[in-house]
Protein backbone atom coordinates (compact mmCIF):
# COMPACT_ATOMS: atom_id res chain seq x y z
CA UNK A 1 0.00 0.00 0.00
CA UNK A 2 2.82 2.38 1.00
CA UNK A 3 4.59 1.56 -2.27
CA UNK A 4 1.42 2.26 -4.28
CA UNK A 5 1.00 5.65 -2.59
CA UNK A 6 4.64 6.46 -3.33
CA UNK A 7 4.18 5.48 -7.03
CA UNK A 8 0.99 7.59 -7.30
CA UNK A 9 2.83 10.54 -5.67
CA UNK A 10 5.68 10.19 -8.19
CA UNK A 11 3.24 10.24 -11.12
CA UNK A 12 1.34 13.24 -9.71
CA UNK A 13 4.61 15.21 -9.37
CA UNK A 14 5.67 14.13 -12.89
CA UNK A 15 2.36 15.21 -14.45
CA UNK A 16 2.34 18.46 -12.44
CA UNK A 17 5.87 19.24 -13.72
CA UNK A 18 4.75 18.74 -17.35
CA UNK A 19 1.66 20.90 -16.79
CA UNK A 20 3.93 23.67 -15.38
CA UNK A 21 6.20 23.56 -18.47
CA UNK A 22 3.18 23.72 -20.79
CA UNK A 23 1.67 26.59 -18.80
CA UNK A 24 4.90 28.64 -18.94
CA UNK A 25 5.12 27.92 -22.68
CA UNK A 26 1.49 28.94 -23.29
CA UNK A 27 1.86 32.14 -21.22
CA UNK A 28 5.12 33.07 -23.01
CA UNK A 29 3.50 32.42 -26.40
CA UNK A 30 0.50 34.57 -25.43
CA UNK A 31 2.75 37.41 -24.24
CA UNK A 32 4.95 37.34 -27.37
CA UNK A 33 1.90 37.11 -29.60
CA UNK A 34 3.89 35.82 -32.59
CA UNK A 35 3.66 32.33 -34.11
CA UNK A 36 7.13 32.75 -35.63
CA UNK A 37 8.78 33.52 -32.29
CA UNK A 38 6.83 31.03 -30.17
CA UNK A 39 3.68 29.31 -31.36
CA UNK A 40 1.06 28.20 -28.83
CA UNK A 41 1.02 24.74 -27.27
CA UNK A 42 -2.13 23.80 -29.15
CA UNK A 43 -0.77 24.93 -32.50
CA UNK A 44 2.41 22.87 -32.00
CA UNK A 45 0.40 19.83 -30.93
CA UNK A 46 -1.71 20.21 -34.07
CA UNK A 47 1.42 20.34 -36.22
CA UNK A 48 2.82 17.37 -34.31
CA UNK A 49 -0.24 15.26 -35.07
CA UNK A 50 -0.15 16.33 -38.71
CA UNK A 51 3.47 15.08 -38.99
CA UNK A 52 2.22 11.49 -38.79
CA UNK A 53 0.36 12.04 -42.04
CA UNK A 54 3.52 13.31 -43.70
CA UNK A 55 4.66 11.01 -46.55
CA UNK A 56 8.29 10.84 -45.42
CA UNK A 57 7.61 10.84 -41.66
CA UNK A 58 8.26 7.13 -41.15
CA UNK A 59 11.42 7.31 -43.31
CA UNK A 60 12.71 10.35 -41.38
CA UNK A 61 12.14 8.69 -38.03
CA UNK A 62 13.43 5.30 -39.19
CA UNK A 63 16.69 6.74 -40.54
CA UNK A 64 17.31 8.71 -37.34
CA UNK A 65 16.60 5.61 -35.25
CA UNK A 66 18.85 3.53 -37.53
CA UNK A 67 21.74 6.02 -37.17
CA UNK A 68 21.28 6.23 -33.40
CA UNK A 69 21.04 2.46 -33.04
CA UNK A 70 24.09 1.88 -35.26
CA UNK A 71 26.12 4.38 -33.22
CA UNK A 72 24.88 2.83 -29.98
CA UNK A 73 25.91 -0.70 -30.96
CA UNK A 74 29.35 0.42 -32.19
CA UNK A 75 29.98 2.53 -29.07
CA UNK A 76 28.72 -0.04 -26.57
CA UNK A 77 30.82 -2.86 -28.05
CA UNK A 78 34.02 -0.91 -28.64
CA UNK A 79 34.03 1.14 -25.44
CA UNK A 80 33.03 -1.80 -23.24
CA UNK A 81 35.90 -3.91 -24.56
CA UNK A 82 38.41 -1.06 -24.41
CA UNK A 83 37.07 0.12 -21.02
CA UNK A 84 37.56 -3.32 -19.50
CA UNK A 85 41.09 -3.55 -20.92
CA UNK A 86 41.78 0.01 -19.73
CA UNK A 87 40.70 -0.98 -16.24
CA UNK A 88 42.64 -4.24 -16.28
CA UNK A 89 45.87 -3.03 -17.85
CA UNK A 90 47.29 0.24 -16.55
CA UNK A 91 49.27 0.86 -19.76
CA UNK A 92 46.10 0.79 -21.89
CA UNK A 93 44.34 3.10 -19.42
CA UNK A 94 47.22 5.58 -19.60
CA UNK A 95 47.35 5.32 -23.39
CA UNK A 96 43.63 6.09 -23.63
CA UNK A 97 43.81 9.12 -21.29
CA UNK A 98 44.94 11.79 -23.80
CA UNK A 99 42.47 10.49 -26.42
CA UNK A 100 39.62 10.78 -23.92
CA UNK A 101 40.71 14.26 -22.83
CA UNK A 102 40.70 15.44 -26.46
CA UNK A 103 37.31 13.84 -27.17
CA UNK A 104 35.73 15.20 -23.99
CA UNK A 105 36.89 18.77 -24.60
CA UNK A 106 36.21 18.99 -28.36
CA UNK A 107 33.01 20.94 -29.11
CA UNK A 108 30.29 18.83 -30.75
CA UNK A 109 30.02 21.29 -33.64
CA UNK A 110 33.74 20.99 -34.48
CA UNK A 111 33.41 17.23 -34.71
CA UNK A 112 30.32 17.45 -36.91
CA UNK A 113 31.87 20.07 -39.22
CA UNK A 114 35.09 18.07 -39.59
CA UNK A 115 33.16 14.86 -40.17
CA UNK A 116 31.13 16.66 -42.82
CA UNK A 117 34.36 17.41 -44.68
CA UNK A 118 35.58 13.83 -44.40
CA UNK A 119 32.43 11.68 -44.86
CA UNK A 120 29.14 11.40 -46.71
CA UNK A 121 26.15 13.05 -45.05
CA UNK A 122 24.62 9.80 -43.76
CA UNK A 123 27.84 8.74 -42.05
CA UNK A 124 28.44 12.06 -40.27
CA UNK A 125 25.82 11.56 -37.51
CA UNK A 126 27.12 8.07 -36.72
CA UNK A 127 30.77 9.16 -36.69
CA UNK A 128 30.05 12.29 -34.61
CA UNK A 129 27.93 10.36 -32.11
CA UNK A 130 30.71 7.79 -31.79
CA UNK A 131 33.35 10.40 -30.98
CA UNK A 132 31.13 12.28 -28.55
CA UNK A 133 29.63 9.35 -26.66
CA UNK A 134 32.59 6.95 -26.66
CA UNK A 135 34.32 8.55 -23.62
CA UNK A 136 31.13 8.30 -21.51
CA UNK A 137 30.78 4.55 -21.92
CA UNK A 138 34.53 3.92 -21.81
CA UNK A 139 34.95 5.74 -18.51
CA UNK A 140 32.01 3.93 -16.91
CA UNK A 141 33.41 0.55 -17.90
CA UNK A 142 36.99 1.41 -16.91
CA UNK A 143 35.87 2.65 -13.48
CA UNK A 144 33.58 -0.37 -13.12
CA UNK A 145 36.43 -2.76 -13.81
CA UNK A 146 38.77 -0.93 -11.42
CA UNK A 147 36.22 -1.23 -8.64
CA UNK A 148 36.17 -5.04 -8.83
CA UNK A 149 37.23 -6.32 -5.42
CA UNK A 150 40.56 -8.09 -5.30
CA UNK A 151 39.29 -10.01 -2.26
CA UNK A 152 36.44 -11.52 -4.27
CA UNK A 153 38.82 -12.62 -7.03
CA UNK A 154 40.99 -14.16 -4.31
CA UNK A 155 37.95 -16.03 -2.95
CA UNK A 156 37.08 -17.30 -6.45
CA UNK A 157 40.63 -18.57 -6.93
CA UNK A 158 40.75 -20.27 -3.52
CA UNK A 159 37.44 -22.05 -4.11
CA UNK A 160 38.55 -23.35 -7.50
CA UNK A 161 36.33 -21.21 -9.77
CA UNK A 162 37.26 -21.59 -13.42
CA UNK A 163 38.07 -18.35 -15.30
CA UNK A 164 34.76 -18.74 -17.13
CA UNK A 165 32.81 -19.00 -13.87
CA UNK A 166 34.64 -15.97 -12.43
CA UNK A 167 33.66 -13.95 -15.48
CA UNK A 168 30.03 -15.17 -15.54
CA UNK A 169 29.31 -15.10 -11.82
CA UNK A 170 31.42 -12.22 -10.54
CA UNK A 171 32.98 -9.96 -13.18
CA UNK A 172 30.03 -9.52 -15.57
CA UNK A 173 27.43 -9.02 -12.78
CA UNK A 174 29.75 -6.49 -11.09
CA UNK A 175 30.13 -4.56 -14.34
CA UNK A 176 26.40 -4.59 -15.11
CA UNK A 177 25.65 -1.47 -13.08
CA UNK A 178 28.39 0.52 -14.86
CA UNK A 179 27.20 -0.90 -18.20
CA UNK A 180 23.59 0.17 -17.61
CA UNK A 181 24.52 3.68 -16.38
CA UNK A 182 26.99 4.12 -19.25
CA UNK A 183 24.51 2.86 -21.85
CA UNK A 184 21.76 5.21 -20.62
CA UNK A 185 24.06 8.24 -20.71
CA UNK A 186 25.44 7.16 -24.09
CA UNK A 187 21.98 6.74 -25.54
CA UNK A 188 20.79 10.21 -24.52
CA UNK A 189 24.04 11.75 -25.86
CA UNK A 190 23.66 9.83 -29.14
CA UNK A 191 20.15 11.20 -29.85
CA UNK A 192 21.36 14.76 -29.33
CA UNK A 193 24.49 14.41 -31.50
CA UNK A 194 22.80 12.40 -34.28
CA UNK A 195 20.00 14.97 -34.62
CA UNK A 196 22.46 17.91 -34.39
CA UNK A 197 24.57 16.32 -37.14
CA UNK A 198 21.47 15.79 -39.27
CA UNK A 199 20.57 19.46 -38.81
CA UNK A 200 23.99 20.54 -40.06
CA UNK A 201 24.48 18.02 -42.85
CA UNK A 202 20.84 17.62 -43.95
CA UNK A 203 20.79 14.01 -45.21
CA UNK A 204 17.80 13.06 -47.40
CA UNK A 205 15.87 11.52 -44.50
CA UNK A 206 16.20 12.35 -40.81
CA UNK A 207 14.45 14.16 -37.95
CA UNK A 208 17.28 16.73 -37.90
CA UNK A 209 16.95 17.36 -41.65
CA UNK A 210 13.27 18.14 -41.23
CA UNK A 211 14.04 20.50 -38.34
CA UNK A 212 16.53 22.35 -40.52
CA UNK A 213 14.07 22.63 -43.43
CA UNK A 214 11.33 23.87 -41.07
CA UNK A 215 13.70 26.44 -39.59
CA UNK A 216 14.69 27.70 -43.06
CA UNK A 217 11.00 28.21 -43.85
CA UNK A 218 10.49 29.97 -40.49
CA UNK A 219 7.99 27.28 -39.44
CA UNK A 220 8.69 27.47 -35.71
CA UNK A 221 5.70 25.29 -34.95
CA UNK A 222 7.14 22.56 -37.16
CA UNK A 223 10.61 22.90 -35.56
CA UNK A 224 9.00 22.44 -32.15
CA UNK A 225 6.86 19.53 -33.38
CA UNK A 226 9.98 17.74 -34.71
CA UNK A 227 11.69 18.54 -31.40
CA UNK A 228 8.81 16.80 -29.70
CA UNK A 229 9.41 13.79 -31.97
CA UNK A 230 13.09 13.83 -30.92
CA UNK A 231 12.12 13.99 -27.23
CA UNK A 232 9.70 11.11 -27.69
CA UNK A 233 12.34 9.04 -29.47
CA UNK A 234 14.73 9.62 -26.54
CA UNK A 235 12.03 8.71 -24.03
CA UNK A 236 11.01 5.60 -26.00
CA UNK A 237 14.67 4.58 -26.26
CA UNK A 238 15.01 4.91 -22.48
CA UNK A 239 11.82 2.94 -21.84
CA UNK A 240 12.87 0.21 -24.26
CA UNK A 241 16.33 -0.02 -22.70
CA UNK A 242 14.83 -0.11 -19.19
CA UNK A 243 12.38 -2.81 -20.29
CA UNK A 244 15.11 -4.96 -21.85
CA UNK A 245 17.41 -4.71 -18.79
CA UNK A 246 14.49 -5.49 -16.45
CA UNK A 247 13.51 -8.47 -18.59
CA UNK A 248 17.07 -9.84 -18.67
CA UNK A 249 17.42 -9.38 -14.89
CA UNK A 250 14.10 -11.06 -14.23
CA UNK A 251 14.94 -13.99 -16.57
CA UNK A 252 18.32 -14.43 -14.91
CA UNK A 253 16.75 -14.32 -11.41
CA UNK A 254 14.05 -16.83 -12.25
CA UNK A 255 16.65 -19.15 -13.79
CA UNK A 256 18.75 -18.97 -10.61
CA UNK A 257 15.64 -19.47 -8.50
CA UNK A 258 14.50 -22.52 -10.42
CA UNK A 259 17.95 -24.08 -10.02
CA UNK A 260 17.68 -23.69 -6.26
CA UNK A 261 14.22 -25.27 -5.97
CA UNK B 1 51.45 -29.71 9.22
CA UNK B 2 55.01 -28.71 9.90
CA UNK B 3 56.20 -25.17 9.53
CA UNK B 4 59.97 -25.01 9.47
CA UNK B 5 62.21 -21.92 9.72
CA UNK B 6 59.58 -19.72 8.16
CA UNK B 7 60.75 -16.18 7.46
CA UNK B 8 58.49 -13.45 6.14
CA UNK B 9 58.56 -9.66 6.22
CA UNK B 10 56.43 -6.85 4.85
CA UNK B 11 59.25 -4.60 3.61
CA UNK B 12 61.51 -4.03 6.63
CA UNK B 13 58.78 -5.14 9.04
CA UNK B 14 59.69 -8.70 10.00
CA UNK B 15 56.67 -10.83 10.85
CA UNK B 16 58.26 -14.31 11.08
CA UNK B 17 61.94 -14.98 11.64
CA UNK B 18 62.90 -18.67 11.51
CA UNK B 19 59.51 -19.59 12.88
CA UNK B 20 58.80 -23.29 13.40
CA UNK B 21 55.79 -25.15 14.73
CA UNK B 22 53.92 -28.42 14.18
CA UNK B 23 50.15 -28.29 13.86
CA UNK B 24 48.31 -31.57 14.59
CA UNK B 25 46.33 -33.06 11.70
CA UNK B 26 42.54 -33.25 11.68
CA UNK B 27 42.31 -31.09 14.80
CA UNK B 28 41.33 -27.49 15.41
CA UNK B 29 44.28 -25.31 16.27
CA UNK B 30 43.28 -21.85 17.42
CA UNK B 31 45.67 -18.98 16.75
CA UNK B 32 45.80 -15.99 19.08
CA UNK B 33 48.03 -12.94 19.26
CA UNK B 34 48.03 -9.17 19.29
CA UNK B 35 47.28 -7.05 16.24
CA UNK B 36 49.99 -7.22 13.59
CA UNK B 37 51.71 -10.27 15.08
CA UNK B 38 51.12 -12.28 11.90
CA UNK B 39 48.00 -14.37 12.55
CA UNK B 40 46.36 -13.57 9.21
CA UNK B 41 49.74 -13.59 7.47
CA UNK B 42 50.31 -17.14 8.66
CA UNK B 43 47.03 -18.28 7.10
CA UNK B 44 47.81 -16.45 3.86
CA UNK B 45 51.24 -18.12 3.72
CA UNK B 46 49.68 -21.55 4.26
CA UNK B 47 47.09 -20.87 1.52
CA UNK B 48 49.87 -19.52 -0.75
CA UNK B 49 48.05 -16.20 -1.10
CA UNK B 50 51.42 -14.62 -0.34
CA UNK B 51 54.85 -16.13 -0.86
CA UNK B 52 57.22 -16.92 1.99
CA UNK B 53 60.76 -15.56 1.79
CA UNK B 54 62.33 -18.70 3.20
CA UNK B 55 61.46 -21.82 5.17
CA UNK B 56 59.04 -24.61 4.50
CA UNK B 57 55.41 -25.44 5.08
CA UNK B 58 55.13 -29.22 4.90
CA UNK B 59 51.61 -30.55 4.69
CA UNK B 60 50.55 -33.94 5.90
CA UNK B 61 49.09 -36.29 3.27
CA UNK B 62 45.61 -35.68 4.68
CA UNK B 63 46.04 -31.92 4.24
CA UNK B 64 47.22 -31.76 0.64
CA UNK B 65 44.75 -30.32 -1.85
CA UNK B 66 42.21 -27.55 -1.95
CA UNK B 67 41.82 -25.14 0.97
CA UNK B 68 38.60 -23.75 2.44
CA UNK B 69 39.13 -20.21 3.64
CA UNK B 70 36.71 -18.38 5.93
CA UNK B 71 37.46 -14.69 5.71
CA UNK B 72 36.64 -11.90 8.15
CA UNK B 73 33.89 -10.86 5.74
CA UNK B 74 31.77 -13.67 4.23
CA UNK B 75 32.80 -12.76 0.64
CA UNK B 76 29.63 -14.09 -0.98
CA UNK B 77 28.91 -13.41 -4.64
CA UNK B 78 26.42 -10.53 -4.37
CA UNK B 79 24.41 -11.40 -7.49
CA UNK B 80 24.08 -15.11 -6.72
CA UNK B 81 21.55 -16.53 -4.29
CA UNK B 82 22.40 -18.62 -1.23
CA UNK B 83 22.08 -21.87 -3.19
CA UNK B 84 24.38 -20.76 -6.03
CA UNK B 85 26.98 -19.39 -3.63
CA UNK B 86 27.43 -22.89 -2.26
CA UNK B 87 26.80 -24.78 -5.49
CA UNK B 88 29.46 -22.95 -7.49
CA UNK B 89 32.32 -24.29 -5.37
CA UNK B 90 31.19 -27.83 -6.19
CA UNK B 91 31.03 -27.43 -9.96
CA UNK B 92 34.55 -28.68 -10.60
CA UNK B 93 34.32 -31.68 -8.26
CA UNK B 94 30.74 -32.89 -8.84
CA UNK B 95 29.68 -32.91 -12.48
CA UNK B 96 26.26 -34.47 -11.94
CA UNK B 97 23.64 -31.74 -11.32
CA UNK B 98 21.36 -33.87 -9.12
CA UNK B 99 24.24 -35.07 -6.96
CA UNK B 100 25.53 -31.51 -6.61
CA UNK B 101 22.10 -30.25 -5.64
CA UNK B 102 21.74 -32.97 -3.02
CA UNK B 103 25.05 -31.98 -1.44
CA UNK B 104 24.18 -28.26 -1.43
CA UNK B 105 20.80 -29.02 0.15
CA UNK B 106 22.50 -31.14 2.81
CA UNK B 107 24.82 -28.33 3.89
CA UNK B 108 22.15 -25.64 3.70
CA UNK B 109 19.94 -27.76 5.94
CA UNK B 110 22.82 -28.24 8.36
CA UNK B 111 23.37 -24.49 8.69
CA UNK B 112 19.62 -23.83 8.86
CA UNK B 113 19.38 -21.89 5.60
CA UNK B 114 17.48 -24.33 3.44
CA UNK B 115 14.34 -22.16 3.50
CA UNK B 116 16.42 -19.11 2.58
CA UNK B 117 18.21 -20.71 -0.36
CA UNK B 118 16.64 -18.41 -2.97
CA UNK B 119 17.58 -15.25 -1.06
CA UNK B 120 20.43 -13.00 -2.09
CA UNK B 121 23.26 -11.89 0.24
CA UNK B 122 21.75 -8.40 0.50
CA UNK B 123 18.66 -9.97 2.07
CA UNK B 124 20.63 -11.80 4.78
CA UNK B 125 21.89 -10.72 8.21
CA UNK B 126 25.63 -10.82 9.01
CA UNK B 127 25.22 -14.10 10.88
CA UNK B 128 23.28 -15.71 8.03
CA UNK B 129 25.92 -14.63 5.51
CA UNK B 130 28.64 -16.20 7.66
CA UNK B 131 26.54 -19.39 7.87
CA UNK B 132 26.47 -19.50 4.05
CA UNK B 133 30.24 -19.04 4.08
CA UNK B 134 30.55 -21.97 6.52
CA UNK B 135 28.30 -24.16 4.35
CA UNK B 136 30.46 -23.24 1.35
CA UNK B 137 33.68 -24.02 3.25
CA UNK B 138 32.46 -27.47 4.31
CA UNK B 139 30.80 -28.31 0.99
CA UNK B 140 34.06 -27.58 -0.80
CA UNK B 141 36.12 -30.78 -0.95
CA UNK B 142 39.06 -29.28 0.93
CA UNK B 143 41.56 -30.92 3.19
CA UNK B 144 42.35 -27.85 5.23
CA UNK B 145 40.16 -25.13 6.73
CA UNK B 146 41.64 -21.72 7.45
CA UNK B 147 39.48 -19.32 9.47
CA UNK B 148 40.59 -15.72 9.69
CA UNK B 149 38.41 -14.29 12.47
CA UNK B 150 35.16 -15.04 10.63
CA UNK B 151 33.04 -14.21 13.69
CA UNK B 152 34.41 -10.69 13.95
CA UNK B 153 31.62 -8.16 13.67
CA UNK B 154 28.85 -10.57 14.67
CA UNK B 155 26.71 -9.93 17.74
CA UNK B 156 27.05 -12.36 20.66
CA UNK B 157 24.00 -14.43 19.75
CA UNK B 158 24.91 -14.80 16.06
CA UNK B 159 28.46 -15.58 17.04
CA UNK B 160 27.36 -18.44 19.30
CA UNK B 161 25.02 -19.79 16.63
CA UNK B 162 27.71 -19.67 13.92
CA UNK B 163 30.33 -21.22 16.21
CA UNK B 164 27.88 -23.97 17.21
CA UNK B 165 27.09 -24.78 13.57
CA UNK B 166 30.76 -24.79 12.72
CA UNK B 167 31.53 -27.21 15.60
CA UNK B 168 28.64 -29.43 14.54
CA UNK B 169 29.80 -29.64 10.91
CA UNK B 170 33.40 -30.11 11.95
CA UNK B 171 32.50 -33.05 14.25
CA UNK B 172 30.87 -34.81 11.26
CA UNK B 173 33.73 -34.03 8.90
CA UNK B 174 36.94 -33.23 10.80
CA UNK B 175 39.69 -31.51 8.79
CA UNK B 176 42.86 -29.80 9.92
CA UNK B 177 41.70 -26.34 10.92
CA UNK B 178 43.51 -23.17 11.87
CA UNK B 179 41.13 -20.77 13.57
CA UNK B 180 42.40 -17.24 14.15
CA UNK B 181 40.51 -15.50 16.94
CA UNK B 182 40.87 -12.54 19.29
CA UNK B 183 38.68 -14.21 21.86
CA UNK B 184 40.72 -16.20 24.40
CA UNK B 185 37.60 -18.03 25.56
CA UNK B 186 36.92 -19.28 22.01
CA UNK B 187 40.58 -20.18 21.65
CA UNK B 188 40.55 -22.29 24.82
CA UNK B 189 37.14 -23.93 24.40
CA UNK B 190 37.19 -24.57 20.63
CA UNK B 191 40.81 -25.53 20.01
CA UNK B 192 42.50 -28.88 20.54
CA UNK B 193 45.64 -26.81 20.65
CA UNK B 194 46.47 -23.12 20.78
CA UNK B 195 49.18 -21.29 18.90
CA UNK B 196 49.93 -18.02 20.70
CA UNK B 197 51.97 -15.63 18.58
CA UNK B 198 54.19 -13.01 20.17
CA UNK B 199 56.81 -10.90 18.43
CA UNK B 200 59.35 -12.29 15.91
CA UNK B 201 62.03 -12.65 18.62
CA UNK B 202 59.84 -14.65 20.93
CA UNK B 203 57.36 -15.99 18.47
CA UNK B 204 55.42 -18.83 19.81
CA UNK B 205 53.82 -20.65 22.64
CA UNK B 206 52.12 -23.87 21.56
CA UNK B 207 49.67 -25.33 24.04
CA UNK B 208 48.13 -28.78 23.76
CA UNK B 209 44.75 -28.04 25.32
CA UNK B 210 43.36 -31.55 24.79
CA UNK B 211 45.97 -32.98 27.16
CA UNK B 212 44.67 -30.64 29.87
CA UNK B 213 41.00 -31.50 29.54
CA UNK B 214 38.64 -31.60 31.33
CA UNK B 215 39.23 -27.94 32.08
CA UNK B 216 38.20 -26.81 35.52
CA UNK B 217 38.20 -23.18 36.62
CA UNK B 218 41.77 -23.43 37.93
CA UNK B 219 43.20 -24.93 34.71
CA UNK B 220 41.23 -22.45 32.63
CA UNK B 221 42.68 -19.56 34.66
CA UNK B 222 46.23 -20.93 34.28
CA UNK B 223 45.74 -21.28 30.52
CA UNK B 224 44.34 -17.80 30.20
CA UNK B 225 47.26 -16.30 32.12
CA UNK B 226 49.75 -18.25 30.00
CA UNK B 227 48.13 -17.02 26.80
CA UNK B 228 48.06 -13.44 27.99
CA UNK B 229 51.76 -13.70 28.93
CA UNK B 230 52.59 -15.05 25.47
CA UNK B 231 50.58 -12.41 23.65
CA UNK B 232 51.54 -9.42 25.77
CA UNK B 233 55.31 -9.83 25.51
Amino acid sequence: MKKLISVIKTYIIFIFSIICILMVWQIASHLLGSDILLPSVFSVLKTFVSLFGNKTFSMDVSFTIYRAFKSFVIIVISSSVLGVFGGKYKAIGLWMNPILTVLKSTPVMSVILLAFIWFQTGTVPVFSAFLMAFPIMYMQMETGYKSLEEEMIQMCNLYGFTKQDQVIHYIIPSLTKSFIIGSKQTLSMIWKVVIAAEVLTVPKYGVGSKMQLSQMQLETGSVLAWTLVAIMLTALGDILFYGITKMIASMSNSKKRSRAL
Amino acid sequence: MRIQNLTFAYGSDKIFDNFSVTIPSKKICTVVGGSGCGKSTLLKLIASLIQKQSGEIILDETEMGPVSYLFQEPRLLPTENVYSNVELVLKSSIKDDAERKEKVFYYLKRVGLFQDRTKYPSELSGGMKQRVAIARAFAYPSKLILMDEPMQGLDIKSRQVVLGLFADLWEKDPRTTLFVTHDLRDAITRGSSILALGDPNNPVDFIDVDSMRPLNDEKYGVLETRLLDAILI
